[in-house]
């Protein structure tokens, strides 16, 4: 069984400012990675070093262990699609699918006709002229057919209304059905993928604030819910990562351990979703 | 052999834009010079014929070459982001373009050879003996067919050595972010003007000094280097040694264009 | 079948209790071929493999059967399975609860069998 991807000690700065600060990540094949962060927190630069579009300031990165970089073996198992553009602006899309599966071999072609045709997709449009949505849309259709092991999706419902959303939801939901391999995937609206993604990584100042499975996520994070001060007064000592107040009634959002500590009548524990937690994991800086 | 994953993608490419360039050479030099004579009356139908040339084969492949070799930015793009390694990208593009070079010179010398109208006429040599005129630069040998492939080699060189220095020239520019780019383009810009200018005021210098010994043996020696050794009365030509410094400038030029691809990262636009 | 994403109850498990639910009702019927793991996941856009994970419990639990290149099937039995099943906790699920609460509104034992007369009559 393959290694996976395993990034020790990555260090990326440009100029004065740190990007990564020695980020040591594993991931693991056949999962769906969910990798948040605020904006600038170097989610796309991690990425980006990963597939070999950046290079690093020191560190290793090895799949299978062998390096990825310069590595034509291992670069055809990893696809890295984002922002920016990278086919000429007056490439038709029909054509742009040509010669993505003529250097991919074993291009899926067959799920490529079908997602055009469930995005409703244009295959005579220019590149340079799709609108943002469309853009995105040629990406993730390009993404989902390749036959890489570890596809990166950097912010890939960027310009996608509901309804197409959904239809990369399934669409994803689908192909990893039927051939499970990795993806990672970077996005700010994440209660809509809080349930497909297995694992999540949080990019926090530069450093890995969490790496783990949602579920384990999910078991380790509370909302103490009460009047004020009882909820402070149980919460002391916790990891209190946020609150909320209406009225004398106050939430205390925990992530990690309770205390053996008596729960007051008064106080109620229940859990929290995955974009509360996020919203206030990362919210102080 | 290495896989040549983009080949295909990049002889794609590289016949497209020839084809372009083709196109709109035919257009401005053919079609629109009879357009204009038709509006000014002075058109007649044997101008079709004349306005016509086979240098319009050259200098469009040519001016392909050129255009291939430093508009290189999105075909870079695409390769890196399909899985192919900087290293592999380098090689199959290399390799095209050198394929590239060699059509050009075949097809500039094939031209050359059916225009010469003395091709036919003389009798036993079906290779014209004053290909090159008197200039002893190119009649080394007393065989006029090995002037003629000696000739061949080196204007493949030569044009070698401009199509590895453009690949350079374009890498190097690619290793860096948008905003060095622009200053970039501004340093190479006024190199391009400065640089002959330079050479021209050198030269102009050296005519003045004329008998300083120790700057015309300097020049002399240089020369040397490259084979072209100075008599009295014109130049001597040694075209191995021409031959030689040239692959030897070449492979530092082509070494130069790998180290900086292996440098390129991509940039946001 | 119905998710509650908030619930400290991890969604594999929510997947086996729903599904065990569903045998339990009828709506799955013994011996019918159940939706196929792609199939609920797409449709409440969970991970696949969180939802195959929770069909597995059921698997292990010899309430579903796994017929390759066919798909799921309930069990033949399933449901009188399921039935036993929680016949047995019943105690535990509901009575230890429900003496509990009736003991904080001070509600007495004759009380509560009266109101449990009432129920069965209703």
């Amino acid at each position: 069984m393959s290694e996976g991807i395993i990034i020790k000690n990555l260090v990326k700065s440009f100029r004065k400012d740190v990007i990564l600060d020695n980020v040591s990540l594993k991931i693991e094949p056949e999962k769906i990675y969910g990798l948040l962060g605020r904006n600038g927190a170097g989610k796309s630069t991690l990425m980006n070093i990963i597939a070999d579009r950046k290079f690093s300031n020191s560190g290793s990165i090895t799949l299978n262990g062998s390096t990825i970089h310069d590595n034509d073996e291992n670069l055809s198992k990893v696809y890295l699609t984002s922002e920016i553009d990278v086919y000429p602006d007056k490439f038709k899309i029909k054509d742009l699918f040509h010669w993505v599966s003529d250097i991919y071999k074993d291009f899926n072609n067959d799920l490529c006709k079908k997602l055009s045709d469930e995005f409703k997709l244009n295959l005579n449009s220019k590149f340079g002229n799709l609108s943002t949505g469309y853009n995105s849309i040629v990406k993730i259709i390009v993404a989902l057919c390749v036959p890489a092991d570890y596809i990166f999706l950097d912010e890939p419902i960027l310009g996608l209304d509901a309804k197409n959303r959904d239809v990369f939801y399934n669409a994803l939901i689908q192909t990893y059905s039927d051939r499970p391999r990795t993806f990672v995937i970077s996005t700010h609206i994440i209660e809509e993928i809080a349930n497909i993604i297995s694992n999540v990584i949080v990019i926090k100042n530069s450093k890995i604030l969490i790496d783990d499975s949602t579920e384990n996520i999910l078991a380790s994070s509370y909302a103490v819910t009460g009047p004020a001060s009882q909820v402070d007064e149980y919460t002391d000592g916790l990891n209190i990562v946020g609150s909320e107040a209406l009225g004398k009634i106050k939430s205390n959002y925990i992530f990690g351990e309770l205390n053996d500590k008596p729960i007051p009548d008064t106080v109620t524990i229940s859990n929290i979703d995955l974009q509360k937690l996020f919203v206030n994991l990362t919210d102080k800086e | 052999m290495m896989h040549l994953k983009l080949k295909n993608y990049l002889i794609h490419s590289y016949i497209n834009i020839t084809f372009w360039v083709f196109f709109y050479f035919l257009l401005l030099f053919w079609i629109l010079p009879i357009v204009l004579r038709i509006f000014t009356g002075n058109f007649s139908f044997g101008d079709v014929f004349t306005g016509i040339s086979p240098d319009f084969i050259t200098i469009s492949l040519g001016i392909s070459l050129i255009i291939n070799t430093l508009f290189n930015n999105t075909n870079f793009r695409f390769a890196i982001s399909n899985g192919i390694s900087r290293k592999s990208y380098w090689k199959t593009r290399t390799l095209l373009l050198c394929g590239f070079v060699l059509i050009i010179e075949i097809v500039s010398f094939a031209l050359m050879l059916i225009e010469k109208p003395y091709v036919f006429k003389s009798g036993n040599n079906f290779i014209p003996y004053n290909l090159y005129g008197d200039v002893s630069l190119y009649s080394y040998f007393h065989n006029p067919i090995l002037n003629f492939f000696m000739a061949f080699l080196l204007s493949i060189l030569l044009t070698l050595s401009s199509t590895f220095f453009f690949m350079a020239l374009n890498n190097f520019y690619l290793m860096f972010t948008k905003k060095v780019r622009r200053i970039l383009i501004f340093v190479i810009v006024a190199l391009v003007f400065a640089i002959p200018f330079m050479i021209g005021f050198i030269i102009a210098y050296l005519q003045y000094v004329g008998g300083n010994n120790l700057i015309f043996s300097l020049g002399k020696f240089i020369l040397s280097i490259f084979g072209i050794n100075v008599v009295k009365q014109g130049l001597y030509f040694n075209p191995f040694l021409f031959a030689f410094d040239m692959l030897i400038v070449d492979l530092i030029l082509a070494t130069l264009s790998y180290k900086f691809n292996s440098k390129i990262q991509i940039y946001k636009d | 079948m119905k998710f509650n994403f908030n619930s400290a109850k991890p969604i594999f498990l929510q997947v086996a209790e729903q599904i065990e639910d569903a045998i339990f009702t009828g709506t799955f019927k013994e011996g019918s071929q159940i939706p196929s793991t792609t199939e609920i996941s797409k449709n409440f856009q969970i991970n696949p493999a969180t939802v195959l994970k929770g069909m597995n419990i059921l698997v292990d639990n010899k309430l579903l059967e796994k017929r390759r290149g066919r798909g799921t099937f309930v069990s033949v039995g399933a449901q009188s399975k399921i039935i036993k099943n929680r016949q047995e906790n019943f105690y535990n699920d509901y009575i230890v609860n429900l003496v509990h609460e009736a003991k904080n509104l001070n509600i007495d034992e004759i009380q509560i069998i009266n109101l449990i007369k009432r129920g069965y009559k209703a």
